[in-house]
């Protein structure tokens, strides 16, 4: 039949066409145009040119209603073709307003067709509406009608749903019919307003029109879809329609190819399919009609017409959704396979769609036609392989499966979609992991998938086969395997009694480490993850190979190691794969010295690495045992968390003086404490710092800050001196306090230290406590230093670098308490002491003067300055050696009393010095 | 659901659309109609008329020179889109008397009515060729009197 259109449409091309008299030369010479264009580029040249000239008349004031349609269909033409004509939209407003039918025709149709990328036209188009369906004109109404079902939006309803009611009770069925696509349009924007009017277009069921019926359905399969409970009732109504159509009493102009009101029984299947589905109740009322209305559309089958067909495929569908019926599923699955075994691809299709469908419900439907849906993959049809691949995918059972699979995989490699490739093959190797029931078929379709698709898989699969190959068994009857097929375990039987020797695990084993080896064997430049599994599987299980000695497989990974083809990731396997071979066999290959050699310089550092590994392990003969036992992938290594090992050390360590370890718990506890106190301390320093770097001379400034910057003179000199004799020699000192000199703000200079240092004499009262404090300035200075000789003193050290940790806090609480502390009482020894010391150590007082109390962040800074100084702290210092040895001998016999009280730690720091002295 | 219908020639040049769904910019409408219009034509006579493409399914037929291509969604029934074609195009052939490419460019206002008269909201609404034509003749009537 469309045989005879084809010729018909050939010879009438652009011959003599039907031209309407209202069609102006100026818009015949633009289709003609439009029509001689052959390729995009030409259309849309010529259409930008007919833009342009649009717009010139758009400019126009007045334009004759005629031109103006004109115009329209021009423009209309120009959307058509993918072009922006929104300049001239209101010219299809202005002609819907025209009165005369066809122009407001015209109008309504570019309007409705402009309005998809204007929205703003709705609203002027809203009053025109409005007019003409209360226009007496029937065609008026009717394309006032149309209009409203493109348009119209949620908020626009409440303006012409009146309007509509009425007209659902107009004498012309044409009219009625509009009305009620109008309230589909409105159901489907607004469902909630739209159902209270359910009872106006129930009425329409039993129009005498049944094209009116027939759009009065689709509201309701819109309703069976959202709301199926509330039209129940309706069941019977439906059914009855659909026997008065199957029975012929239609007019015949609803026939079409004989077969009656073919798309009025298709929509009244959908409303019942989607009413019955999972109501035992209503899918029993349908039964009768639906197997009624299979039976009827069989005869259009046999005359080989589409639309008998359309109908039986709609009848499977529903079957498909309805309550189970085995009759009726038995009689849908014979309807497929006509579908299946039709000449048709398209029947093809259908019938592989309809099956996809049916066997979730009716897994016999397939039984009879499996080969026929197989060889649908041979078929040129891509979209019909497609549409098969998924069928196969859900009728795979335990006994097709190898079958199946092997179909699946030949039509991958016909696949040129990477995307779809990919998903397929996954898809297939979880059917392979669901369905396969022989351990040996999985292991062998496993790696033909990844020979050919080994890119495209995702690499868990690695990791499942080696579980499988180190755990799973071959004598399935043995173990705890579940539900297998009598069949199945005969046959694995069978293959277990070869291996009686063997448990199944070995016996599995055994089998794949052959296949693998011989898969490196043969050298093809597979993709890299067969390979990993591969050497994975030969270094493990190398002693168990049959087929081949553990040397042949050696040279074999050898050889694959020195190929172009591997990755190096692979490269890096097969290095381990070789190093676990050597350790199980005990042979060793001259070549592996050579590879050992070529790679210990390679660029990978994985593969360096592993190169490393080997040459050290081998060189371990007594224990290779133990670092790679043989089969141990499921063995567990069991690891020690508490490192019991290691405690005889730390209890050594914490005899020698070593700091206890801190839990992470703990410290945080520790430097939430800190931060609390470093907090008030920097509210306090803010103003001290102020006013302590802004004068270097203390006569100037206020008096009540001299005390405070001399509370800091004093602890630094009283450090100083009690220190400097057993220090003689040491560095360390001197070093640290030279590098704090150059502080933030610059060089603390020599006259400030001078006449603070004379006002230092007034205090005294808090000397003692002071000493403490300035052992700990010193120790934290002198470790910097220490941890330059850490080598040769390692107990000492620790102690040293604890006891600072621990002080550091001290020093900060206590310069913390300082600042508040009152003027100190004068003392007149002390004068003359420090008096002596200061005109001789101005250097090394100003360097270990202490500022203000240090913020956090001062604090942090001064350490890293002074780990990071050291060495150049220790340079320079050598420079200043002579002049402090001068301080060190002025200040020995004054500070012997302060020397006495100095701890321990403090005379191994100060040992430390001397040693490095 | 019908989703659009779509008239092309060989060349792949629209020579008739009607959306039933709102929201596609030109610029993706375009798009769109390339690339179904391009799968369309390269798939062979044997091979069968439906095509999925994104969630659509796609109908299309040949007649000579045009193709009618039907967007539709998963539920609908695609032989009777493919039998719905072929009763908008006898439809077509009943009105224009031998419809030709440039019958549906000249008259494109005429198409689009018997389309809307045939389908709306995406559903079938009338097949029946009587009806259909019916109001077409008015407007000729109205148009003849034009001056």
């Amino acid at each position: 039949m469309s045989q005879t259109y084809i010729n018909k449409l050939n010879y009438q091309d652009f011959v003599n066409p039907n031209k309407p008299n209202y069609i102006t030369k100026e818009f015949e010479k633009l289709i003609r145009e439009i029509g001689d264009c052959k390729s995009k580029l030409d259309e849309d040249r010529l259409i930008e040119q007919q833009i342009i000239k649009l717009k010139k008349f758009t400019k126009k004031k007045k334009i004759k209603p005629k031109q103006q349609s004109e115009l329209v269909l021009r423009l209309l033409f120009c959307q058509l073709l993918g072009h922006d004509v929104s300049f001239a939209h209101i010219l299809a407003i202005n002609s819907s307003q025209e009165s005369n039918l066809f122009y407001k025709f015209i109008g309504y149709l570019a309007a409705s067709i402009f309005i998809s990328t204007n929205e703003d036209l709705q609203l002027l188009m809203i009053n025109s509406i409005q007019k003409d369906l209360k226009s007496d004109n029937t065609l008026a109404v009717s394309i006032a009608l149309t209009t409203i079902t493109k348009i119209i939006t949620v908020d626009m309803i409440p303006a012409v749903l009146s309007n509509v009611l009425i007209l659902l009770k107009h004498q012309e069925p044409l009219i009625r019919k509009k009305a009620l696509t109008a309230m589909y349009t409105f159901l489907k924007q607004s469902p909630e307003s739209i159902l209270k009017h359910q009872k106006d277009f129930e009425l329409m069921l039993d129009d005498k029109d049944i094209s009116v019926t027939g759009v009065a359905l689709d509201l309701f399969l819109f309703i069976s879809k959202t709301k199926p409970k509330t039209i129940k009732h309706l069941v019977v109504s439906f059914v009855e329609i659909l026997n008065l159509i199957i029975s012929g009493k239609l007019p015949i102009e609803y026939d079409y190819r004989e077969i009656h009101a073919p798309w009025i029984q298709i929509k009244l299947l959908k409303i019942l399919s989607y009413l019955g589905q999972d109501d035992p109740n209503t899918s029993r009322e349908i039964y009768q009609v639906v197997q009624l209305v299979l039976k009827e559309s069989e005869i259009g089958f046999i005359n080989g017409i589409f639309a008998g067909h359309a109908i039986m495929h709609e009848c499977i569908k529903t079957i498909t959704k309805l309550y189970p019926s085995t009759k009726l599923l038995e009689l849908a699955s014979i309807a497929a396979g006509k579908f299946v075994t039709s000449y048709s691809n398209n029947l093809k299709y259908l019938g592989i769609t309809a099956l996809t469908d049916l066997v979730l419900v009716y897994p016999e439907a397939t039984n009879k036609h499996q080969i026929i849906i197989v060889d649908c993959l041979e078929d040129p049809d891509e979209t019909l392989k497609r549409k098969t691949i998924e069928l196969l995918f859900r009728i795979t059972n335990k006994s097709n499966i190898s079958f199946i699979v092997e179909k699946m995989l030949s039509y991958l490699k016909t696949q040129k979609d990477q995307k779809y490739k990919t998903s397929l093959v996954s898809r297939i190797l979880k059917l392979a992991e669901e369905h396969g029931t022989n351990i040996k078929w999985y292991i062998l379709t496993i790696n033909k998938i990844l020979q050919i698709f080994g890119d495209l898989v995702n690499h868990d699969i690695v990791y499942n086969i080696m579980k499988l190959i180190s755990e799973g068994s071959l004598l399935e009857d043995e173990e705890d395997e579940e539900d297998e097929d009598d069949e199945e375990e005969k046959e694995s039987g069978k293959e277990g009694s070869q291996l009686t020797k063997y448990d199944g695990n070995t016996a599995l084993k055994i089998f794949s480490v052959n296949i693998y080896a011989e898969i490196i064997s043969l050298k093809k430049p597979y993709p890299n993850i067969l390979y990993q599994i591969s050497l994975w599987v030969a270094g493990e299980y190398s002693y168990l190979c049959t087929n081949f000695t553990t040397e042949e497989i050696m040279v074999n990974v050898v050889d694959l190691i020195n190929a172009f083809y591997i990755s190096d990731e692979t490269r890096a396997m097969a290095i381990t794969a070789l190093t676990k071979m050597v350790s199980h066999s005990g042979k060793y290959l001259e070549q592996i010295d050579t590879i050992i050699q070529k790679y210990s310089t390679s660029r990978n550092t994985d593969i360096r690495q592993r190169c490393f590994e080997m040459k050290g392990i081998l060189q371990l003969p007594n224990i290779i045992d133990n670092i790679l036992p043989p089969d141990s992938i499921n063995t567990d290594i069991e690891i020690d968390t508490n490192l019991e090992f290691l405690n005889e050390f730390v209890e050594n360590s914490l005899k020698n003086g070593g700091k206890k370890y801190i839990s992470k718990e703990e410290r945080i506890k520790m430097e939430n404490e800190l931060q609390l106190g470093i907090n008030e301390n920097k509210k306090k320093s803010k103003e001290l710092r102020f006013e302590a770097y802004q004068s270097n001379n203390p006569q100037q400034s206020s008096t009540w800050r001299i005390p405070q910057q001399n509370i800091y003179e004093r602890e630094v000199n009283n450090n100083q001196i009690s220190n400097t004799i057993e220090i003689e020699n040491s560095i360390s000192l001197k070093v640290s306090g030279i590098s704090q000199r150059w502080t933030e703000t610059g060089y603390s200079g020599f006259k400030e230290n001078e006449n603070q240092n004379i006002e230092n004499k007034k205090e005294k009262g808090e000397e003692k406590n002071t000493n403490d404090n300035n052992q700990n300035n010193q120790n934290n200075n002198n470790n910097n230093n220490n941890n330059n000789q850490n080598d040769n003193n390692d107990n000492n050290n620790n102690q040293i670098n604890q006891n600072n940790n621990e002080k550091i806090l001290d020093v900060k609480s206590f310069r913390f308490n300082r600042i508040g502390s009152k003027e100190p009482i004068l003392e007149e020894e002390n004068k003359i002491q420090e008096k002596n010391l200061n005109n001789d150590n101005n250097n090394n007082i100003t360097t270990i003067k202490q500022k203000p109390p240090k913020t956090e962040e001062e604090l942090k800074r001064e350490k890293t300055v002074n780990a990071l100084f050291n060495g150049v702290g220790s340079v320079r210092t050598s420079r200043k050696k002579s002049k402090s040895q001068k301080v060190n001998l002025n200040s020995k016999h004054i500070t012997k009393n302060t020397i006495e009280k100095n701890n321990e730690k403090v005379e191994n720091l100060i040992d430390l010095g001397s040693e490095k002295n | 659901m019908i989703k659009f219908i779509l008239i092309v020639n060989k060349l792949g040049q629209t020579r008739l659309a009607q959306y039933y769904t709102t929201g596609l910019s030109i610029n993706k409408r375009v798009a769109l109609e390339n690339e179904i219009t391009r799968r369309c034509l390269s798939r062979k006579d044997k091979e069968c008329s439906f095509l999925e493409f994104r969630d659509l399914k796609v109908i299309y037929r040949r007649y000579a020179s045009l193709f009618f291509l039907v967007g539709v969604d998963e539920e609908e029934n695609e032989l009777g889109i493919l039998e719905f074609i072929h009763c908008l195009v006898e439809t077509l052939d009943k009105y224009f008397e031998n419809v030709c490419e440039l019958d549906l460019m000249f008259n494109i206002d005429k198409a689009y009515m018997i389309l809307d008269e045939m389908a709306l909201n995406g559903n079938i609404i009338e097949t029946n060729k009587k009806n259909i034509i019916a109001p077409l003749h008015i407007i000729d009537q109205v148009s003849k009197k034009l001056k």
